[in-house]
């Protein structure tokens, strides 16, 4: 029955080692909890059932955005406003501030983490609803299935599941060569963004690499990327409050001259992780930014997509969004 | 006119208790050693019940009882009742099919009320709900009107009405109609689809039951728009014990609009298990039973053709609607494609002739009844748009053709085809008002602008009027305490509205004594001895002139005793700035001494005792609250966005009480208009049966991202059919919206060939009307 929270032994450990050995005890039945925007949800639906909630909001080490030599770091439990207003993001990843801001309300983003936007699970319908399909452990897609409602689902990686990222920070964390610390018990590893997210074809169970006994720590931004030509945009039903239907998030050095000299440029919500549009980077690379290299650079962004029954509006969305990035930033 | 008197845009008194959380709903109330009721809702669209075992539920832990329509009948318990019943158009009468709390024998809808647990926690509740076995045998179902009136659809009813059709009605001179159609120069024809919408009141129904085995009396606390028609509907229709024995009780309510008026299923079954289990029972819905069983809204497929001259005058106006009224007839719902709104189809406009047609439908969805406007929304939309169809088609600018059609201040009171009587406007007038202030002369040049950013501009007008605030009258009682405060006893319930705000304003202007010394009570049978509710806008325009009434009622009673204080005859006294003085002399009382003397035998003469009144007053007629909004979009050709850049309104809602809660009343009305033009849809899978949009992540709410800054004006044309001269408020912002909001689309997209697209406009079906029409045009 829907609406009640079953019952959990809820943990709110102060430091990183408590709740480690809290995840190692309880294993896979124990639950991470950030910002408890998505997490209370699961569990009012009942489709999570967790023996154990660890909420890692008092752990202060979690917390704050630093400047170090090699660019920014910013913990896993800092709020999404405190990112969308720091000044130093603002200044110099104004990317990263935009899709902050753009995340949910600001009700939601005064409490939501980035660690919990970037970590969030599918938003597919049915497997929210607590139904038995593929990523749920069971052995069915619905949304791909005939008579299945896919408006929000992939274009691109389908395996099984057709389940998108949601997230409007994680296009961010690839486009600008994020690195993801991650501690257990174990010690700590750094994974580059694009290794951080995974799709079904590698773990149809999971959107990331964490594993029960892992906690996310920092997510380092380097500074590479620092003040350059940015472009974000996020086409949802509504313009607050919604998930994308496709998000665009670019980062652009250009010369003198006018002319393209890299670039990263990644959509969301079109496929199970962030899709890095290597084409469109290496067509515009060296290209002016104009209209003509726009044009040409969109006709190749969706290049592959293998589109759903209700979802083929995303192809030109894709396009449109992509061309803009590139005609706009 | 006082510091806090009519017309002041004074701050609403209830603002305090609601922002400090001291408000008290319904669920914030809660009685000793009370149970929760939860309803099993049916999962079928249609399907024949052939078993319900509840042995296990009532096995299950916590569960106190767990009762089927069965049990509810053995009791004697009436079945839900209809008050609409347009006839059909050969004369016969509408046949009202049975509607019981809990279903008999079959269901008819998805979410439609199974069966009941009663528990000592929801929880539990909950749990055992999913314990009741029913053996389901499913039906072919039918949830869309065109579906519904094809030969061989699933009959709702059997044959009680066959092919789904309740009621034929008609409405205007047919034979007159098709003589104007027959000289016209023009015929301009539209197809709407005004589409289903889910009410979405911020508080879900909800209600508290308790029966006292003592004097056996029921007492229900139950948000709703007015408590004494519940309870005589519970006493006479559903218990049938007398009046006496049932109290309701509206505490704060938090949003209605128009789906709080209805006798619903549940509260039934809670006041049926308060008596039978002998404790309060609470039931409250949650939001998904809230988007199954709530009375939804509109739902309508619309045929409408306009006659005109070669001047562009209109000759006549046709219309065939459908009308979806659900499963089962709530209380008005046959009336709302009916007889609530068709009369107000011929808008604005001098049209000589008209004939509105209509089918009212039956579907396996659940009911549909009034939702804020009740029709009205329904033929503003079918008149303004084809208004602007017409403009296009016949090459008239869209302000000339209203203007050559409107009715002229010199024509009112104004009798239309369709039967109305309307009572003042200066329509034009408003019209240019708003054309200057929402700059319509510089929008070339911003449309032009625009372009430049890849931007299509759009620019969409509607001149609404709409009928309200007629029909029966209100009573209220005033009284003063010997301090000096003044209760003033209504039976008009505020949903949010600030009733109480303005009610005293009208006191305070009438008496000149603060805002602060005045008590407004409303909502409990036992302390409001008449009332007729909340609804079509009624509360300010006819309570509020109610309220004047009485209080002048209770002044002439207060110039009896100062007569007697100062020595003087009655006739002579008069009231003015909180003192009774004798005309033409400085010989007065205070209203305070008069009020201390009204409770002293030995001072106020040979009057009745105290200083109260009640008298009712009923409206002459109907008002006619009309007015101009200007919507100016932008619509992103690439992604199907949508930004408002500029929306203008111009309103003649009469005379203001207090511009501020007018405001707000128009505001938040709009934001519901555009909300159903341009995001809200309540969706019946075709196939099953089930409600696709059961949750706020389906049905698409606008949020304040999606609503413009409005830039609001209002001249004041006061109605001749009520004292204050008010014309209601309510409603008027949703009805003027919507056109506004379709016919700006519908201007923008004109720009790469679109004609023509359907609501809920969202940014999807306007994408997709933009790439179709471009892979006509390039085809």
């Amino acid at each position: 029955m829907k609406d009640m929270m079953p019952k959990f032994d809820l943990f709110q450990p102060a430091d990183i080692e408590t709740a480690l050995k809290l995840l190692d005890k309880y294993g896979a039945k124990a639950w991470k909890m950030a910002g408890g925007q998505d997490s209370l949800d699961w569990f009012k639906d009942r489709a999570k059932r967790p023996d154990a909630v660890i909420d890692l909001s008092g752990i202060e080490a979690l917390k704050g955005i630093r400047e170090t030599a090699a660019g920014l770091e910013i913990g896993a439990m800092t709020t999404l406003a405190e990112i969308a207003a720091n000044p130093i993001v603002k200044e110099k990843f104004g990317l990263l501030a935009t899709a902050a801001g753009r995340v949910a309300s600001p009700q939601i983003r005064t409490v939501g983490t980035i660690g919990g936007n970037v970590s969030q699970d599918a938003r597919c319908w049915y497997y929210r609803s607590g139904l038995d399909c593929y990523r749920a452990g069971g052995n069915t897609c619905y949304a791909g299935t005939p008579q299945g409602m896919n408006r929000e689902h992939c274009l691109f990686g389908a395996s099984r599941c057709v389940a998108v990222t949601p997230s409007d920070t994680a296009p961010v964390m690839v486009a600008l060569e994020a690195e993801f610390v991650i501690r257990s018990s174990k010690g700590e590893r750094v994974l580059p963004a694009d290794k951080y997210f995974i799709g079904p074809a590698v773990n149809i169970t999971h959107m990331t690499v964490l594993e029960p006994g892992d906690i996310l720590m920092t997510i380092r931004i380097p500074s590479k990327w620092a003040g350059a030509k940015f472009y974000y945009e996020k086409v949802a039903d509504r313009n607050t409050w919604d998930f994308p239907l496709v998000n665009v998030a670019s980062a652009m050095k250009v010369k003198a001259d006018g002319v393209i000299e890299d670039i990263r440029i990644v959509c969301g919500a079109v496929e199970c992780v962030p899709r890095r549009l290597n084409a469109v980077e290496d067509i515009v690379k060296g290209s002016p930014q104009n209209e003509d290299t726009a044009t040409l650079a969109a006709s190749s962004a969706a290049r592959g997509a293998a589109p759903l029954n209700f979802n083929h509006f995303k192809i030109p969305l894709m396009e449109n969004l992509v061309k803009r990035a590139i005609r706009d930033s | 006119m006082g510091n806090f008197g009519i017309g002041q845009a004074v701050r609403r008194v209830e603002d305090k208790r609601f922002l400090t959380g001291a408000g008290q709903y319904t669920d914030d109330i809660n009685k000793p050693g009370q149970l929760y009721l939860h309803i099993l809702h049916s999962p079928h669209a249609h399907a024949d019940i052939s078993s319900i075992d509840t042995t296990a539920a009532k096995a299950a832990p916590g569960v106190v009882g767990v009762l089927t329509q069965a049990d509810l009948d053995a009791l004697g318990i009436g079945d839900i009742l209809n008050l609409a019943a347009p006839p059909h158009k050969d004369g016969r009468a509408l046949e009202v099919p049975a509607r019981p709390a809990l279903a008999r024998g079959r269901v008819r809808y998805v979410g439609e009320p199974v069966a009941a647990v009663v528990a000592d926690t929801l929880a539990n509740a909950k749990d055992a709900a999913d314990l009741i076995e029913v053996d389901y045998k499913e039906l072919p179902a039918v949830v869309d009107i065109a579906d519904a009136a094809k030969p061989g659809a699933p009959l709702v009813h059997g044959t009680e009405a066959p092919g789904n059709v309740w009621t034929h009605w008609q409405l205007g001179d047919e034979a007159a109609t098709k003589a104007a159609f027959e000289k016209a120069h023009k015929v301009v024809k539209i197809d709407l689809i005004n589409n289903r919408i889910a009410p979405t009141a911020m508080e879900p129904r909800g209600a508290l039951a308790e029966y006292d085995v003592a004097t056996e009396r029921y007492t229900l606390i139950q948000g709703s728009q007015g408590s004494h028609k519940l309870r005589d509907w519970f006493a006479k229709n559903i218990l049938k014990v007398p009046l006496d024995k049932v109290r309701v009780i509206s505490p704060d309510v938090g949003g209605a609009f128009g789906m709080k008026n209805f006798l619903f299923n549940e509260p039934i079954v809670a006041v049926v298990a308060s008596k039978l289990y002998g404790k309060p029972i609470k039931w409250m819905a949650d939001r998904a039973g809230s988007f199954l069983n709530d009375a939804h809204g509109r739902d309508q497929i619309n045929h409408a053709e306009l006659a005109l001259d070669k001047d562009g005058m209109f000759l006549g106006l046709r219309v065939s609607s459908f009308g979806n009224v659900g499963a089962y007839l709530s209380q008005f719902g046959a009336a709302i494609p009916t007889m609530a709104g068709c009369a107000m189809l011929v808008g604005a406009y001098r049209t000589p002739a008209a004939y509105v047609d209509v089918r009212v439908m039956m579907t396996n969805t659940a009911p549909v009844d009034a939702y804020r406007g009740a029709g009205r929304p329904e033929a503003a939309y079918v008149m303004e748009r084809l208004v602007d169809k017409a403009s296009r088609e016949l090459g008239i600018p869209a302000a000339e053709l209203r203007r050559k059609n409107f009715i002229r201040p010199e024509d009112f009171p104004y009798k239309t085809a369709l039967g109305h009587k309307y009572d003042s406007g200066r329509y034009a007038e408003l019209m240019d008002a708003a054309y200057k202030r929402a700059d319509v002369a510089g929008f070339e040049t911003r449309r032009a602008a625009a372009k430049k950013n890849g931007k299509l501009r759009g620019l969409g007008i509607s001149y609404y009027v709409e009928a309200c605030a007629g029909g029966q009258g209100e009573q209220p009682h005033l009284k003063f305490d010997a301090d000096g405060k003044l209760t003033i006893i209504i039976g008009t319930q505020d949903n949010g509205q600030g009733h109480r705000t303005v009610y005293a304003q009208i006191a305070a202007d009438a008496f000149g004594i603060p805002i602060e010394n005045i008590v407004v009570k409303q909502g409990d049978t036992d302390e409001v001895p008449t009332g007729v509710g909340t609804g079509g806008s009624r509360s300010i325009p006819v309570g509020g002139s109610a309220v004047r009434a009485t209080l002048l009622k209770m002044i002439e009673h207060g110039k009896d005793i100062a007569s007697n204080l100062l020595e003087a005859s009655a006739q002579d006294i008069e009231f003015d700035a909180g003192a009774f003085k004798i005309a033409g002399t400085d010989r007065k009382v205070s209203l305070k001494d008069v009020i201390g003397a009204s409770f002293d035998d030995a001072k106020r003469g040979d009057v009745k005792p105290g200083l109260y009144a009640a008298e009712t007053y009923a409206p002459a007629g109907a008002t006619f609250p009309n007015g101009c909004h200007i919507c100016e979009v932008d619509v992103d050709a690439e992604t199907g966005e949508l930004e408002f850049v500029n929306y203008t309104i111009q309103d003649d809602l009469g005379y203001a009480m207090n511009p501020l809660l007018m405001e707000g009343q128009i505001f938040g009305g709009a934001v519901q208009g555009l909300g159903q033009c341009l995001f809200e849809h309540a969706v019946y899978d075709k196939e099953t049966g089930q409600l696709m949009t059961g949750s706020f992540m389906d049905y698409t709410m606008p949020r304040a991202g999606n609503t413009p800054r409005f830039n609001y004006a209002y001249t004041e044309v006061p109605t001749p059919n009520n004292t204050l001269g008010i014309k209601g408020a309510g409603e008027a912002g949703t009805i003027g919206a919507t056109p506004a909001v379709a016919n700006a689309v519908i201007d923008a997209l004109s720009a790469v060939g679109v004609t023509h697209i359907d609501m809920p406009m969202t940014g999807l079906k306007i994408w997709q009307a933009i790439q179709s029409a471009q892979s006509k045009s390039a085809a």
